[in-house]
């Protein structure tokens, strides 16, 4: 019993639940659309439920180390202070999320931490590009000429220098980068229905959390 | 009946759906369909024996996607990489490796909990104690959650099968300043090239699908496969037959592929 509730059940109501999305996708009749939309708000319910989940197993793992005095847990005993901070804060408005000291914390602690950390990504481009773009075979060679053509076509003074670069840049951009982007997308997209088709087989049996 | 638009997207579907059911009914039946090994998957093992040989843990996530599991493009690749943690739990624990998984997805965190316990279990191995670990559903709080899990726990392999943004490149290069093998795999197309140039073995796009059936290569996978291959020669033959329709002023054909 306890095999067919934890593998059999949650197969067969997902492999139910891709059935009605695909006919609805294809098929123009109403209340299969008004059954699809239900699907879709309660797999949304479920998520926002399962936030909840997210973070008491984000806080018990805190508290743990904690408790354990294991490296830089002062870090994580200001996270579980600031979390309780931003929780406390965004309830005390009528709606949450619009008292002033939440949107205060919002706008000059919460935003400017994150634009910071999407900031270093032009650090590790750097960085990457140096470590990888060497020249050991035939391929990294084009791969090295096609970033640097890159490079120059997006500075303005090279354009200047040699206008040439202009429409050099774009040609990598618009045919080979294009093209490869496309057929990549196209083969993800049939990979993606391949592993929806296993599903509606009951036979992505990973997905419940099944190891044979 | 039909949805405009959409006739010929159901047509190529139902035939798929029919040629993978075929082709997995014939692999039960003893046909044999060759596949070729992904570097990526048979690299997890060499992972995980390298972290066992230095005592260090190995690290997994499966990417961000914004509203979770629900987003119809990000999701999927989010749920192909939770398959492949399936073999990078049951390696871990074969060779008594320490895992440690991040996760951005709080509707993951059960079933991620299920897998890894599952495998270590299996190997009769205890599973580790906080092993899944729910780091924020926002796409910077947990780049920076992940790239702290990392500097803390310096794992020797660092894992990434997903879906991925620009956090890609940040958990690469400091897997790289760790000095961790690195395995990826994701379909997310503009950051793919960030993780080819910066892991060991990358799985790339469609791969990422196909990945977690092509080691234990079941009836299922096999037939699968090859019944993509069908949806992949009917592809090919609707763009040419749109190139021509386009291009020699045959509409029928463009107007048929807008029925």
């Amino acid at each position: 019993m306890s095999t067919i509730l934890r593998r059999q059940v949650p197969l067969a109501i997902a492999s139910i639940i891709i059935l009605i999305v695909f006919l609805e996708y294809y098929i123009a009749y109403a209340p299969l659309k008004t059954l699809s939309s239900a699907i879709q708000q309660w797999a949304i319910i479920c998520a926002t439920l399962a936030v909840g989940v997210g973070v008491i197993n984000a806080a018990l793992i805190k508290i743990d180390k904690i408790k354990k005095k294991q490296p830089y847990w002062y870090f994580d005993a200001w996270m579980l202070i600031v979390f309780v901070i931003f929780v406390v804060t965004g309830f005390m408005g009528k709606t949450y999320g619009e008292h002033p000291i939440f949107q205060w914390m919002m706008q000059y602690v919460y935003l400017p931490v994150d634009s910071t950390i999407f900031a270093l990504v032009a650090f590790d481009i750097v960085a990457a590009f140096y470590r990888s773009f060497r020249v050991r075979t035939g391929s990294s060679i084009i791969l090295l000429v096609s970033a640097l053509i890159i490079m120059l076509w997006n500075m303005p003074m090279v354009g200047g220098l040699w206008p040439g670069f202009m429409p050099l840049g774009s040609w990598v951009l618009d045919v080979p980068a294009a093209g490869v982007g496309r057929g990549i997308t196209i083969i993800t997209a049939i990979g993606l229905v391949g592993f929806s088709i296993r599903e509606l087989f009951m036979k992505e049996r990973t997905v419940v959390g099944v190891v044979d | 009946m039909f949805v405009n638009g959409h006739v010929i997207g159901m047509i190529m579907f139902i035939v798929t759906t029919i040629a993978i059911y075929w082709y997995m009914e014939r692999v039960k039946k003893g046909a044999e369909i060759f596949v070729r090994p992904l570097p990526a998957m048979v690299a997890i093992d060499e992972a995980m024996g390298r972290c066992a040989e230095t005592g260090k843990p190995a690290h997994f996530t499966p990417g961000f996607s914004v509203g979770g599991l629900n987003h119809p493009i990000m999701g999927p690749g989010v749920m192909a990489g939770l398959t492949i943690l399936n073999r990078v739990a049951e390696s871990a624990a074969k060779h008594g490796v320490r895992l440690i998984v991040s996760l951005a997805q709080p509707e993951a965190v059960a079933l991620a909990t299920e897998i890894v316990s599952n495998a270590y279990k299996l190997e009769n191995q205890p599973v580790p104690i906080g092993a899944v670990r729910f780091i924020s559903s926002e796409q910077y709080p947990y780049t920076a959650g992940v790239l702290s899990t990392l500097m803390e726990e310096r794992p020797a392999a660092n894992l990434m099968f997903g879906y991925f943004w620009s956090e890609a490149l940040q958990f690469a290069q400091a897997g790289n300043y760790l000095g961790c093998m690195q395995l990826a795999g994701t379909d997310s197309i503009g950051n793919l090239p960030f993780l080819v140039l910066t892991c060991d073995y990358c799985l790339i796009g469609e791969e990422l699908y196909a990945a977690a059936g092509s080691v234990e290569k079941s009836p299922a996978m096999l037939g699968s496969l090859r019944g993509q291959d069908i949806l992949r020669l009917m592809a090919v033959i609707s763009m040419i037959l749109i190139w021509l329709g386009s291009n020699f002023g045959l509409s029928w054909i463009t107007d048929l592929f807008r029925a």
